[in-house]
This record gives C-alpha cells, structure tokens and sequence, in this order.
C-alpha cells in the first residue's frame, strides 16, 4: 500500500464519480457498476507500486474490468441485459463513440423517433410505459424505434462508431 | 417468417429481451437485420443511459472499511494458507512415525481385518480339525506356531487399529480447533468494527486530525490477535 487513507480518499472522491459513469454505461447496473468500480479502487490500494496517474490507471481498469465481465456473459444475459453481442472495439474511445450516437440521435431522427428513444433508453421506460406518457399505442412505440434503429444502423454502417 | 413474427420479436428484443425463448434468440443470431438492429439497441443503451446521481463523499463513506476490512483479510488469508502448509509438512511425519518405530510397514486395514478374522473363527475349532488333516498336506501358513502367530497378529492389528483412531481424533481435533479460530476470528472482527465506528464517532466529535483517527484505526488491538489465529 502506497497510499495513506487521506490520500486515498482525495484519489476516490476525484476518480470514482468518472468511474461510476463509465462503469454504468457499460454494464447498465448501478450495483454491478459501484461493484467493479469498488473492486478496481481495492486494487489501487493494494498496489505495491506506484502508479503515475491514479485517474488514468482506475478509468482504464474500470473499462476493462467491465468489458471482462460482459465478454463472460451468456448470448441469454447479454440480451437480457442489453449488452453488445461482438466484442467493444478497442479502437474508439468508448466517450467518443457515446458522443457520436447521441449526435445522430440528434441529427437524423424526427422529433417523435427521439421522444421514444429518449424514453426506452435514457429513462428506462418500458414500451407500455411510453406509450402511456405519449398516448399513442404501443405498436406505434414498435414503429418508431425500429425506425429509428434502422435509421442509426445504416448511418454507422458508413460511419462506424 | 412473416411481418408480424418480426416485429414480434423485435418488440420482445427491445422492450422485455429477458422474455426471449431459446428459438427467438437463435433466430436473431441468424438473421442478419434483427442483429445488426439488436447491436444499435445495444449502443443506444450504452450511449444514452442517464448517469446515475453520484455523491463521491457518500460512497467513501460507505467503501472505506472496506480497505481494512480487506487488510485483514488478505492477512488472514495468508495465516491460513501457512497453517495448511504447516500441517501438510506433519502430517506425513505424524502418519509415519508409527511405521518407523515398528521397523515394519504397517498392513492395510483390510489386511488386518483379514488376517484376525481367521485365528478367532478358528482358534476353538482348530484342534478339532487339525488330525482330519492328511499329514503330508502342508499346514496353512497361519497354523504353525499357533498360539504365538495369534497373538502377534493381535497386537499388530490393534496397533493398526490404534494408529487409525490416532489420525481420526488428531482431524477430529483439527477441525473443532479450526471452528474456535474462525469463531474467535468473527468475534475479533465485529470488535475491530466496533472500534473503527467508535474511533470515527470520536473524529466526528472531536473534531480530531484525519492522520490521528487513521492512525488508531491502524493499531486497533485486534488485528494481532487476528494475525496470530
């Protein structure tokens, strides 16, 4: 341990917020994300060498630790919990690709298309639920996503994120 | 399949994926449309999921004791694997003493069970049975010295015997000494929270340095105790 604990407790409160995002967006789960967010901080506290950019060191743990954990994961969880079926590419950013999609959210779909995706996405809405806050049915919901879907899809066919 | 399966599977992939039969899965694997729309969902999901609202002080809060917590462990942990490799180095010694002071390999319990089982059956019956015999037979092994041979064989499978209520008592104790530690050890750490939840409560009274609290969460008494089980 190279830290003392008020050290360590000005490394956590800077680096865990970043963390935590990081670890959300990839694993969808505030317990699971807090989880190897905590298990990579133990880490750090445990290293007996020391490490130049503490940051740098648990941004980069915190994602591969993730990607770890979604790699380990069924065809069955993946889809459960809507994680990618191939593999992250390594070469993008994972900041800048989110960036990028919420930029062609904003750019090519119709003010409807990102109500819906708003809400499915971003609020964790069920389609029912949607429907309900919208009043319009909930094929209508169908209709807009795959749209929206389709829409993206073709998008970063050519501009890959 | 038709439009309606579709956008029925489509449906069930965004909206309730864990509802997903084995089939519908397979489906979508195969299909190269209902993939590539699952993977942009899955994008979707991961680009535009609202951060949650984070309070760094509060989760320090709640990790901190997790550091100690995990010290101790770690500690332990290597206390442990110390003590099995201590008793993996005895035990051989503690099993094969008795085979070097006897001077002889020990037979097997089965053996033993063998060899004892004859003589009593046929102690009280061999005499009776002996002049039957034709003289020129040669006499089974086991009759001859008779009563010495017996005996020999009795001792010997009662120090077997010994030996295998030895080893059984030596694990027995082993394990009921191993169920104190881990008890004691679960004492010593609910005093070690104790303490640290007092120390804090201290700091907060008090007002006292960040250094000087850590420093009596560092020498809490127990972790000795705790290193020694």
């Amino acid at each position: 341990m190279q830290y003392s604990v008020t050290e360590f407790e000005a490394i956590y409160l800077r680096c865990f917020p970043p963390a935590m995002r990081l670890a959300v967006s990839l694993l969808h789960d505030e317990d699971d994300a807090r989880d190897a967010v905590q298990e990579i901080f133990l880490r750090l506290w445990e290293a007996d060498k020391v490490i130049d950019s503490p940051q740098a060191f648990v941004i980069r743990s915190v994602r591969n630790l993730c990607l770890n954990r979604i790699a380990a994961a069924d065809t069955r969880e993946r889809f459960r919990r809507r994680f990618p079926l191939d593999e992250t590419s390594d070469s993008t950013d994972i900041e800048e690709r989110h960036l990028m999609v919420q930029s062609a959210v904003q750019s090519l779909l119709s003010g409807r298309e990102r109500q819906v995706v708003d809400k499915i996405y971003a609020e964790g809405l069920s389609y029912k639920e949607t429907a309900e806050r919208l009043d319009v049915s909930v094929s209508m919901i169908n209709k807009c996503i795959v749209s929206a879907l389709k829409k993206l899809r073709t998008h970063f066919k050519t501009n890959r994120p | 399949m038709t439009d309606e399966n579709r956008n029925s599977i489509v449906e069930k992939m965004i909206d309730r994926p864990g509802e997903l039969s084995s089939d519908e899965i397979a489906t979508i694997m195969a299909d190269e449309e209902l993939r590539g729309l699952y993977e942009m969902s899955a994008l979707l999901q991961e680009s535009l999921m609202h951060a949650p609202d984070i309070d760094a002080a509060k989760e320090w809060k709640a990790f901190r004791p997790r550091l100690h917590r995990r010290r101790r462990l770690l500690l332990m942990l290597v206390s442990g694997v110390a003590a099995a490799l201590a008793g993996l180095l005895f035990l051989p010694g503690i099993i094969s003493t008795p085979t070097r002071l006897s001077g002889e390999p020990t037979a097997s319990l089965s053996q033993v069970k063998a060899q004892t089982a004859r003589p009593v059956q046929t102690v009280a019956a061999e005499n009776a049975s002996e002049p039957a015999q034709p003289a020129e037979q040669p006499a089974p092994p086991h009759r001859t010295p008779r009563k010495p041979n017996v005996e020999e064989k009795v001792v010997a499978s009662v120090s077997s015997q010994e030996i295998g209520i030895d080893e059984l008592m030596r694990i027995e104790q082993a394990r009921i000494d191993n169920d104190i530690a881990m008890t004691m050890a679960d004492i010593y750490e609910d005093e070690y929270y104790a303490y640290i939840g007092a120390a804090i409560q201290l700091a907060e009274c008090t007002s006292l340095p960040a250094e000087t609290v850590a420093a009596m969460i560092d020498n809490a008494p127990d972790i000795d105790r705790i290193i020694m089980l």
